[in-house]
């Protein structure tokens, strides 16, 4: 049986969900549940893309911030992380397992 | 400036030295403490022997002598003859009082003239401090000038004691001593510098009550008589130099010179004659009076000129006059210019002060003086750096972790939202998923087989591509592996870490059947049917006619653009929602272009099974006004809505370039309907000449039947949405890869090319020839803008330059492989062609037209309607009818190959003329001009 690849939004959706049924969020309803997933989602992608510039290099951080500085376009954007030679699928896996980890140990959905 | 009083403030100025004087009168006064000294040598002498002393001793006289010695020269170069010195020396020995009165008068004379030259000095460099400036003036700049040594001082001694204070305690004060030698001792003396003449002048306004400061320059006075013991007497004469009477420090200058000639009247007695004496004076006193002279000449030229004329011509015939040191009141322009320069003076000592500090500026001081050292640092490592050209990025100095968070803060705040973050995010978290996945369940078996192993390779490669990852190559599959490392067990504990599994990335698909469509979309329609603009048909369709009247809705578009929600996703669906709820004819389009949905909603299958996209919109579009129709219009858009927001849907926003055909409605009045028919949806041909559009992909998994459907719905930004079909087209898209090795797709056709060589071979070329500039391949211009690729996740799925997407783009109506298929899942792939044996060729495309293909020129297309003649022979068969561009495949899980009839390609010419006038069947002729006054 052939299977859909997941999306981007599916294995976010699925981390999250995932991560919320492992804290046992029974104390909050599901109107809450469901802003606490929202906002989940929302954050992980953002500790995912910060995580990728801090897996750069101080110089080439350096290098990006003169270039957001000049105004840098997309174009030349696209070519500097391409040229990073960062593997940024490393920096993602540690991202979110660091996310899960502080979600996990947090008060999140404690009375 | 002209007719005002801008003559010399010298009434101000005079009385300023004059005080000035006055207070240096007392401090002469304390010139006499000197004398005082040797006044007590004498009566010391005289107790000592009860009585006078009739002679001095040897020792006593040399004592004398060489204090005497001390006092041999001045500044002026006034000094003892070699006869005075003798007769001094003589009378020594011959008359002991007379000798110790003469040398009394002798040092306080010199003590006098010291005094007299430090009071001279002190009223010159008075007048140089003041420059213009009042006392008050300059006490403020003076005193702005004392807080910042004060700091500097401060931040000096704060930067030693941190230096020193790891250092351990014996050595502490060796280390502190030297490194005061560096800033901080040349500090403080500039600190005293500045304190000495703040006191100078502060003792202008003090009247009797001031300070003794002593002039630098009547240290340097005394100190240089000290300094010349050895030096030989010298002349017996004196200089009466004529002075400036309009200078600041004229006073100050004739009170010194007449001290100066009295003084030396007086010494020459008994050496010089008395007339020689009253000679000096005389002249003395004339030189004065010319100087007076002076001054009422230039205060009558000045009262005479100042009626008139503007300040420079003041200062001309100041000068004129021969005044040359005349000064004018500054203008406004260089008042005002003073003032902002004492004015930044003072706020910058203010922040340089953090004493004086308010919290605030005290916290820009902090960020400054942050900055600088970090700027500081930075310069040293870049210098660093530039020494090491070869260092690598390991070896790198770390930034500070404060600063290095700062920084991510920083671009993060700036980058967010870009496309290249995102899609640089995209694709990390898709390599996860591919370690997750792939690595998961393969890993073992691939990683024992190794690189050699071209089929495992290809499978990983071909499911990358897959995933929307970029297609490594043969040996960057296993790096990937060792990078990753989550082969085998790893693979279980990043799933561990993350807390889920392959398993769980997979699923979500959509299932209507755990849906109650009517319940869902009548919450959806909810309140609608209430609004003014709304109206309910009898099938308890409804819609609202708002957006319908809306007009920014241009022609027979569905709706007005939502382009502008194009970076917005989560907008751009809820648009794309709303107008499909409110909007029937929008709903029932796009619908029929998703079979699955139809049937989940009970559409008639005689309806899904119509081939003919068009027909099948309409369709759907009467069942909504026949009986039932509200409900179905319901189910329709909760189903819409379901599959719409499904986590496996994909939603892309691209640029469109080519012909394509599209969905439009003709006009009614919701007064006119009310059954089947009344609202008609029809469809036409228009360029797209980079216009955003909407491409969404959903997908089904029908576990019964063991396949994965999908179906692609492509939709008009420009047009709220309006459906797009494919039209008669050999617009190709190409991928291309630039220097940077970045992906662009261009537009064009493609040409295939027959040359025969002389030795009876022959070489087919493909010639591709780019749509925007209509040349060749590789004769762009530089800087010519080429089409945008999709936008964020669409470029993911854009398969690299290569034979295979050329000729792919041949494919009937098609934009290319595998990418832009509006119509089904299925990559678009090069058709089979059939020799007809009389010279033609025919092949079917995905549409499931046919075309027949003569001298390599497509001459006509058929399908169940008919066949459509291509007249000119042009590629661009505007007016062709497309059958059913709808059709549904199911997915295999296998690529579709590459073939071409006996392993040539198709010889296909391309007219560059504009599109041809196209023949249809019934006789009809449209052209262009037609269809482009369609909508």
């Amino acid at each position: 049986m052939p299977e859909i690849k997941p999306t981007q939004t599916r294995i976010i959706n699925t981390f999250v969900d995932k991560m919320m049924a492992d804290k046992g969020l029974d104390a909050m309803s599901a109107e809450e549940q469901a802003e606490l997933k929202k906002n989940l989602r929302v954050k992980v992608e953002e500790q995912i893309e910060q995580a990728m510039l801090r897996a750069l290099s101080d110089a080439q951080l350096l290098e990006l911030e003169k270039l957001v500085d000049d105004g840098v376009s997309d174009e030349e954007l696209d070519r500097f992380f391409a040229d990073s030679g960062v593997d940024f699928t490393k920096a993602a896996e540690q991202a979110m397992i660091e996310f899960r980890k502080a979600f996990l140990a947090s008060a999140a959905g404690e009375m | 400036m002209a007719g005002e009083s801008t003559g010399p403030n010298t009434g101000d100025i005079t009385a300023q030295i004059e005080q000035a004087r006055q207070a240096i009168q007392q401090f002469q006064e304390s010139g006499k403490m000197m004398l005082a000294g040797l006044e007590e040598w004498i009566k010391a002498v005289e107790s000592e022997s009860g009585k006078k002393p009739e002679t001095l001793s040897e020792e006593e006289i040399n004592r004398m002598l060489d204090e005497v010695s001390k006092i041999n020269v001045d500044r002026y170069g006034n000094g003892f003859s070699k006869e005075t010195w003798q007769r001094l020396q003589d009378l020594a020995e011959k008359d002991s009082e007379e000798f110790l009165k003469v040398c009394a008068e002798l040092l306080q004379g010199a003590q006098s003239s010291g005094v007299e030259a430090g009071y001279q000095h002190a009223q010159k460099e008075i007048a140089q401090l003041l420059d213009g400036k009042s006392a008050e003036e300059f006490l403020a700049e003076q005193q702005e000038v004392i807080d910042r040594l004060k700091a500097d001082a401060a931040m000096e001694e704060g930067s030693i004691v941190a230096q020193i204070q790891d250092l351990p305690q014996q050595d502490r004060g060796e280390a502190e001593k030297q490194l005061r030698t560096k800033n901080l001792d040349k500090i403080e003396a500039e600190l005293a510098e500045a304190q000495r003449k703040y006191n100078l002048i502060a003792n202008l306004q003090k009247g009797n009550n001031v300070e003794l400061v002593l002039p630098k320059a009547s240290d340097e006075v005394v100190g240089s008589a000290k300094n010349s013991e050895q030096e030989s007497p010298m002349a017996y004469n004196i200089e009466l130099p004529k002075l400036d009477p309009l200078s600041a420090s004229y006073n100050t200058e004739k009170q010194a010179r007449r001290s100066r000639a009295e003084k030396f009247v007086m010494d020459s007695k008994g050496i010089m004659s008395a007339n020689f004496g009253e000679e000096i004076l005389r002249r003395l006193n004339e030189l004065e009076e010319l100087e007076k002279q002076e001054v009422e000449k230039s205060r009558d030229d000045f009262e005479s000129s100042t009626s008139g004329g503007s300040d420079d011509d003041i200062r001309k015939t100041a000068e004129e006059a021969g005044k040359s040191s005349f000064r004018t009141r500054p203008t406004r322009t260089e008042e005002q210019a003073k003032r902002e320069y004492r004015e930044g003076l003072s706020k910058w000592a203010r922040e340089v002060t953090p004493g004086r500090l308010d919290p605030e500026v005290a916290k820009i001081y902090a960020e400054e003086q942050a900055k600088k050292e970090y700027d500081e640092n930075l310069a040293k490592w870049a210098e660093e750096e530039s020494k090491n050209p070869n260092k690598n990025r390991f070896g790198d100095p770390e930034l500070p972790p404060e600063e290095k968070e700062r920084l991510v803060g920083k671009i993060f705040g700036a980058l967010r939202g870009r496309k290249p973050l995102k899609r640089r995010a995209f694709k990390a978290t898709m390599g996860l998923a591919l370690a997750l996945t792939l690595f998961g369940a393969r890993a073992n078996t691939i990683v024992a087989q190794g690189d050699g192993d071209v089929t495992s390779v290809t499978s990983v490669s071909t499911t990358l591509e897959d995933f929307g990852a970029e297609a490594p190559g043969t040996g960057d599959i296993v790096k990937i592996f060792e990078d990753a490392g989550v082969a085998g067990d790893s693979a279980v504990e990043l799933a561990e870490s993350l807390g889920m599994s392959a398993e769980d990335l997979y699923g979500g698909e959509i299932d209507y059947s755990q849906h109650d469509l009517l319940a869902e979309g009548t919450a959806l329609y909810e309140g609608i049917a209430d609004r003014e603009s709304s109206f309910v048909t009898s099938s308890g369709m409804i819609m609202d006619m708002a957006k319908y009247n809306d007009k920014a809705r241009h022609g027979n578009h569905f709706a007005a653009s939502i382009v502008d929600l194009r970076d917005d996703k989560e907008a751009l669906i809820n648009a794309l929602m709303e107008n499909n709820i409110e909007l029937p004819y929008q709903l029932a389009a796009t619908t029929a272009a998703m079979p699955e949905l139809l049937r989940a909603c009970g559409v008639d299958e005689s309806i899904i099974t119509n081939e003919n996209v068009a027909e099948r919109a309409q369709a759907v579009m009467d069942a909504m006004l026949a009986d039932g129709g509200g409900d179905l219009q319901k189910k329709l858009a909760a189903a819409l809505n379901i599959a719409i927001r499904n986590e496996n849907t994909d939603i892309k926003v691209y640029q469109e370039y080519g012909l394509e055909r599209t969905f439009y409605v003709k006009p009614f009045e919701a007064q006119n309907v009310d059954k089947s028919g009344d609202i008609q949806l029809a469809t036409d041909v228009k360029q797209r000449d980079g216009d955003w559009q909407i491409q969404i992909t959903v997908v089904y998994k029908d576990e019964a039947q063991d396949k994965i459907t999908r179906e692609v719905v492509d939709l008009s930004g420009l047009c709220g949405g309006q459906v797009n079909l494919y039209a008669e087209s050999y617009v190709v898209r190409k991928v291309i890869t630039d220097e940077a090795g970045k992906e662009h797709e261009d537009v064009g056709v493609v040409t295939f090319v027959t040359t025969e060589h002389n030795d009876g071979t022959t070489e087919q070329e493909v010639i591709y020839t780019d749509l925007n500039t209509g040349k060749p391949d590789g004769e762009q211009p530089e800087g010519e803008k080429t089409p945008e690729e999709g936008e964020g996740e669409d470029q993911e799925t854009i398969k690299a330059k290569n034979a295979a997407n050329l000729v792919a783009g041949m494919d009937h109506g098609l934009h290319g492989e595998g990418v832009n298929n509006p119509a089904n899942s299925t990559a678009n792939v090069v058709p089979e062609l059939k020799d007809n044996g009389d010279g033609t060729f025919t092949y079917v495309s995905n549409d499931g037209t046919t075309a027949t293909v003569k001298d390599g020129q497509v001459v006509s297309v058929a399908d169940g309607a008919g066949t459509v003649e291509v007249a000119s022979g042009n590629t661009d068969a505007v007016g062709t009818v497309t059958g059913n561009p709808l059709e549904v495949k199911t997915e295999e899980g296998k690529s579709a190959e590459v073939k071409t009839e006996e392993g040539k390609p198709a010889e296909v010419k391309i007219d560059e003329s504009k599109p041809a006038e196209v023949k249809v069947e019934e006789g009809k002729t449209y052209t262009q001009a037609d269809y482009d006054s369609a909508l």
